[in-house]
């Protein structure tokens, strides 16, 4: 599914990201974890193709972001931390503009889109403009833009800021449904007790290097913490490095 | 305080001079010359062949409605700003002398407009009412000291006591029919009237200005009328270049929601027709630009001039309705999404045909309406339908290459 290979990247000559080596197969959800400014965004940023890296590879199915960016981009959708929409545009124009991006198949694009709405209770505002949603509202229309998408690969950046918790609750149960369905997660998350009950397998990094990868087991083995939640092993493993905000 | 209005004063010539570098663009000045040498023209045409003897009935209402008119260009700039009144409130006397500062530096701005004013219908009043210099010289002092009464009264709300607003609406009223009744007698009677009644009127505003207990600055008031000036300043900025002060809410207009083409398999082009439906810096800018195309076509002399400006327009137009192209350059999934950069680029072409055949078609009616000759009328639309492809299909695919590279 995914292959991150000698990752190293940042917003300038200055890398801040150095050597990121993972990947995310698919029907697993991986959770991207770490302190603020360990990398985490500009990991993200360099996925969806919003940052040239420096040196390094990144491949979806195969097709790698650099030699083929509209493949790649295809087989891939994005629900960012802030909601970005089109401020001109409808819901419903939304979603209608996802569907031209993706290509979907009009019928059954509208048919999960419905589904999707219902769920987040946002059926009867299909025409009104992003300026009288409140936050949270434009969050779901962005997981909603994204769900209704056929990708391979979701990357979901903080998603749970502003949202209800029946929304939370059905935003993981969405998630859950489209890993099972064989796409793969990439979740950036702070709340690391939601991360350690929905993801498979967790990426923690600090200062732009990944310090700690595998399953929980794994991290429990890694940081010599036998039984230990993940809140504990980030603790643990992040005051070890020492960083400083 | 001194020290602080003048360093306001430089900070606003700054800003000034940065917006003016965007309104003075190539093609504005370019279309610009081209206006006032057609208006020009025009006006040294009808102003040759007047005599006091043989002017026609107009004349004089029309050099009064433009005085009367005139008047109202420019007014009190005081350059506050909403954290002042929390500042200064221990400085309640300095700030008085700031506001008197900016009352004289208002009038004497003021006053150079009215000459301006004054010289744009000087040559009207001159031969059309048969005015000598003398004359002239009288209405312009009138047409100053009127202005001087209007700004002092302004001066005079901004900073005496609250309970004359209702002494002042009458005086407005006063003010009103007095500036009517200077430039009736002054253009219809003897120059020197005018001046006289002027002067009185003055006078008067002037001697009870003075008479009046100092309120100190009303902030709610002179607050909310420079925020209103540089509102409008903004907004006039805005049409040439994005202004951050100014970016007008969407409008639904849900009318226009059956009418909008769908636009199937280009989301570029699903997403253009309802940005410049519901974006009012767009779609404001397009009506004022096609109102104003059509009214200097009606209103221009001269057969070549209609012509060369009608094509200038047209150009000047597509120029200004670029800013679609970057309208939604911060939104990251214009990155993120599939998207095809050929499909903007044919997007962006398609509708800037659209919008320039509609600009054709009413400076091509505008044309009928003035010459009533459809050969002329119908070798505009060629004229102008050519220029429309060659700008789509050959200027505007280079101006896209820089446009897009650059939001990369």
């Amino acid at each position: 599914m995914l292959t991150v290979t000698h990752l190293t990247g940042g917003y300038s000559r200055l890398p801040v990201i150095k050597d990121l080596n993972f990947t995310v197969k698919a029907g697993e959800i991986v959770g991207l974890i770490g302190l603020n400014g360990a990398g985490k965004s500009t990991t993200i940023n360099h996925l969806i193709g919003l940052l040239t890296p420096h040196t390094g590879e990144i491949e979806l199915n195969g097709i790698s972001l650099q030699a083929n960016p509209q493949k790649y981009k295809e087989q891939l959708a994005y629900i960012p931390e802030m909601p970005v929409l089109y401020e001109e545009l409808t819901l419903r124009e939304h979603i209608e503009m996802v569907i031209m991006a993706y290509h979907l198949d009009h019928d059954q694009a509208w048919q999960d889109a419905q589904h999707l709405l219902h769920l987040f209770r946002l059926t009867n505002k299909l025409d009104w403009l992003p300026a009288n949603f409140s936050k949270g509202m434009k969050q779901k229309v962005m997981i909603t833009c994204a769900f209704i998408t056929q990708a391979q690969l979701f990357i979901i950046d903080e998603p749970f800021l502003g949202l209800d918790p029946l929304a939370v609750k059905n935003l993981l149960t969405s998630i859950r449904t489209k890993a099972d369905a064989g796409a793969g997660v990439l979740m950036s998350t702070h709340v690391l007790s939601t991360a350690q009950t929905y993801c498979d397998r967790f990426i923690m990094l600090d200062h732009g290097q990944i310090i700690a990868h595998g399953t929980l087991t794994d991290l429990q083995t890694q940081a010599h913490m036998a039984d230990a939640n993940l809140t504990d092993i980030y603790l643990a493993l992040t005051q070890e490095g020492g960083s400083d905000e | 305080m001194n020290d602080l209005w003048r360093q306001r004063q430089r900070a606003y010539r700054r800003l000034l001079l940065k917006y003016s570098r965007y309104v003075l663009n190539d093609h504005f000045v370019i279309a610009l010359l081209f206006i006032l040498g057609g208006f020009s023209l025009g006006y040294a045409q009808l102003v040759q062949n007047l005599t006091p003897e043989n002017a026609a009935w107009w004349v004089w209402p029309v050099s009064g409605i433009w005085l009367w008119g005139w008047l109202y260009v420019g007014s009190i700039t005081t350059l506050l700003k909403p954290p002042d009144p929390i500042f200064w409130l221990p400085q309640e006397k300095a700030s008085g002398q700031y506001i008197q500062r900016a009352f004289w530096w208002s009038l004497w701005r003021n006053c150079g407009l009215q000459i301006i004013g004054l010289g744009i219908i000087s040559p009207l009043v001159l031969r059309g009412l048969g005015m000598n210099s003398w004359d002239l010289l009288a209405l312009g002092l009138t047409q100053l000291l009127l202005k001087g009464t209007l700004t002092l009264l302004e001066y005079r709300i901004l900073t005496k006591k609250r309970n004359v607003q209702l002494a002042t609406k009458q005086e407005y009223l006063v003010l009103f029919g007095t500036q009517i009744s200077c430039l009736i007698l002054a253009l219809r009677v003897t120059c020197w009237g005018g001046l006289a009644l002027a002067a009185l009127c003055l006078g008067v505003v002037g001697i009870t200005t003075y008479r009046l207990e100092d309120y100190g600055i009303d902030w709610q008031l002179a607050l909310a009328k420079e925020n209103s000036r540089m509102a409008r300043l903004y907004r006039f900025f805005n049409l040439f270049t994005d202004v951050p002060a100014v970016q007008g809410s969407i409008k639904r207009r849900k009318l226009w929601d059956k009418l909008l083409p769908q636009a199937k398999g280009n989301p570029y082009l699903y997403c253009y027709y309802r940005t410049l439906v519901r974006n009012p810096n767009l779609s404001g800018t397009y009506f004022r630009l096609v109102g104003v195309g059509v009214m200097v076509v009606l209103l221009i002399p001269g057969v070549w001039v209609r012509g060369a400006v009608a094509v200038l327009w047209l150009y000047l137009v597509m120029n200004q309705m670029l800013g679609l192209a970057s309208v939604h350059r911060n939104n990251l999934f214009q990155y993120v999404w599939p998207l095809q950069p050929l499909q903007q680029r044919k997007a962006l072409q398609k509708v800037m045909r659209y919008l320039l055949g509609g600009v054709t078609i009413l400076l091509v009616v505008g044309v009928e309406i003035v010459t009533k000759n459809w050969l002329l009328s119908g070798g505009m639309l060629v004229i102008l339908s050519c220029e429309n492809a060659v700008l789509t299909g050959f200027y505007l695919p280079q101006k896209m290459d820089k446009l897009l590279d650059t939001q990369k």
